[in-house]
């Protein structure tokens, strides 16, 4: 088993090892559950419409999943004394912080899975379209990726888990608000800020069915670089 | 050059000179003490030696490995035990040292039975499905040194492995420290005076980042102007006295009755091959003779407050 993967399963395995892991599926499954009797329950909407109000619920109940999962993955290492264990080992800088950042991610994917329940019940009772619901979870999907590399990018960069979650927080919150200040800029800011704009630039087209290829470009880019701002930071604290 | 090497070795966080210009070399299966004073540069010396630090300035070569140059093949070739064992507290003895392994490249089909030999060897073979979490502290550090020579590394760093462990444990331990030596550097670092004492060979002294001295226990008591012998004989003290060559100096006497005496007989400048040939030709009846081991503690303050440091402190040479 390469030598990611064994990290990454390790992850995962350390996130349902715990209550912590447990309690994070629990919320995300009572937030999902809670939205959707609020919103579309009793409600004469059409499933289009349904499913749609579900991915946009979904959307900010994964990315505060992928916030809470991955304050975790760097900072509590540290703050246990286990992060040497890897440090030292022959695994490069880059295999850590992606074998942290999949185990991450599939722990953000099973929370998605396990609301997958609601869309279930669309087919069952309602007029489901597979191809919406194919490019919802595929925005979900990106989505989470993009939280996820924000996520353990602050935790390896910060202190202790409370300043990695806030960290993340902060950017994550930001990265749904750059339509905001794309409406108060100037050219060319405008466009930059909405280009960078996660949620109505990137991922409402989604949950109505539309796949757009810049999103497909953004959202592995986006993850990327945090993920390598991630290894730069790793291996600069060996330095110091 | 020996298994470990360094040279002008530097470590600066931020303005504080964590360690200045550490060069030593050691050989292979050395049992090396680590000692030093609270901030001394033990611990930073043992992170940079098993790669997770990165020195300022200098260099260390690991069995012929630079670090900087090819830091993973150098850290493949350490193992090592913080003085907080990195043990997921989650997992059981058998899942970690199982994750650490392939970690650290160890074959899957080889695994098992490493582990069972290891696990065998630190006597945690009873524990192997416990949870971590569940262990005693002796027991997580045996655990710790489990995933430290799990890979069979050529080098093994230990920080402070006896602390936080009861009178049995630290016993245990002391035993399992002297039984890595031989086949392979084992690096220990204590503020256990007495644990580096009973296991090393040769012993660092760094004081304030520098490397005070490097050398055998002997060579330290030496240097410190300590070296003692100590002599039971038939004739008295007196006539021993007389009998010592120059450079050699009467420290202490005890009557034992039938007409034997203990002497110890402190050997400043006469070597101690001189000193047992006088007092045998003397004809006193030398019955024993036994070199006093160092006074360590007395030995390490010395060093470390400057009054036994000779001008070549700091750059012996592995032993």
């Amino acid at each position: 088993m390469s030598t990611v993967l064994l990290i990454a399963r390790r992850e995962l395995r350390a996130a349902f090892a715990g209550l912590y892991g447990w309690a994070i599926l629990a919320l995300v499954l009572m937030l999902d559950g809670l939205f959707f009797n609020a919103y579309t329950l009793g409600s004469q909407r059409p499933s289009s419409e349904v499913l749609s109000l579900f991915f946009y619920t979904n959307f900010g109940v994964t990315m505060a999943a992928a916030v809470f999962v991955t304050m975790r993955s760097f900072a509590a290492e540290r703050e246990q004394r286990t992060l040497v264990l890897l440090l030292t080992s022959p695994a490069a800088d880059w295999q850590v912080v992606l074998g942290k950042y999949l185990g991450a991610l599939g722990f953000v994917l099973c929370t998605v899975i396990a609301a997958a329940y609601i869309p279930a019940m669309v087919y069952l009772k309602g007029n489901l379209e597979w191809g919406q619901a194919a490019a919802g979870y595929l925005g979900i999907g990106l989505a989470a990726a993009v939280c996820t590399a924000i996520g353990i990018f602050c935790s390896a960069a910060s202190p202790n888990q409370l300043a990695a979650g806030v960290a993340a927080g902060f950017l994550v919150t930001l990265q749904v608000l750059f339509w905001l200040l794309s409406g108060i800029s100037d050219p060319p800011l405008d466009a930059v800020f909405a280009a960078m704009d996660l949620y109505r630039e990137h991922f409402e087209p989604f949950q109505d069915g539309a796949v757009h290829l810049k999103t497909l470009v953004y959202a592995p880019t986006v993850s990327f670089l945090f993920l390598l701002g991630s290894v730069r930071v790793l291996q600069a604290r060996r330095w110091t | 050059m020996g298994n470990v090497h360094t040279d002008q070795l530097s470590k600066n966080y931020g303005a504080v000179a964590a360690l200045s210009n550490v060069g030593f070399e050691c050989g292979a299966g050395d049992v090396v003490g680590v000692l030093g004073l609270n901030g001394a540069g033990k611990s930073t010396l043992l992170r940079i030696l098993a790669g997770e630090l990165l020195p300022s300035f200098g260099s260390v070569h690991v069995g012929g490995v630079e670090l900087g140059v090819d830091s993973r093949a150098m850290r493949s070739l350490v193992g090592y035990l913080p003085e907080e064992p990195p043990l997921y507290r989650e997992m059981r003895v058998r899942d970690y040292l199982q994750f650490v392994g392939a970690l650290n490249g160890v074959p899957g089909r080889l695994l098992a039975g490493r582990i069972a030999a290891v696990a065998e060897r630190v006597h945690v073979e009873h524990h192997l499905d416990r949870v971590i979490g569940e262990l005693s502290m002796g027991f997580r550090k045996r655990v710790g040194i489990a995933q430290a020579i799990l890979h069979e590394p050529e080098v093994v760093l230990l920080d402070e492995p006896v602390s936080s462990l009861d009178p049995a444990e630290i016993v245990g331990m002391r035993e399992l420290v002297r039984s890595l030596g031989g086949e392979r550097t084992v690096f220990t670092s204590s503020h256990h005076l007495r644990e580096i004492h009973e296991t090393c060979d040769s012993i660092l002294v760094l004081h304030e980042g520098a490397l005070v001295v490097h050398g055998t226990q002997a060579e330290l008591g030496a240097l410190a102007g300590r070296e003692r012998l100590e002599v039971e004989l038939k004739g008295t003290p007196h006539d021993a006295s007389r009998s010592l060559p120059a450079g050699a100096a009467l420290v202490s006497t005890e009557d034992l009755g039938g007409g034997l005496s203990m002497i110890v007989v402190e050997l400043a400048e006469a070597p101690r091959e001189a000193v047992v040939a006088a007092l045998v030709a003397s004809d006193l009846g030398v019955r024993r003779v036994e070199p006093v081991r160092s006074d360590l503690e007395g030995v390490f303050l010395d060093l470390v407050s400057g009054d036994g440091v000779p001008d070549s402190a700091g750059n012996g040479s592995g032993s």
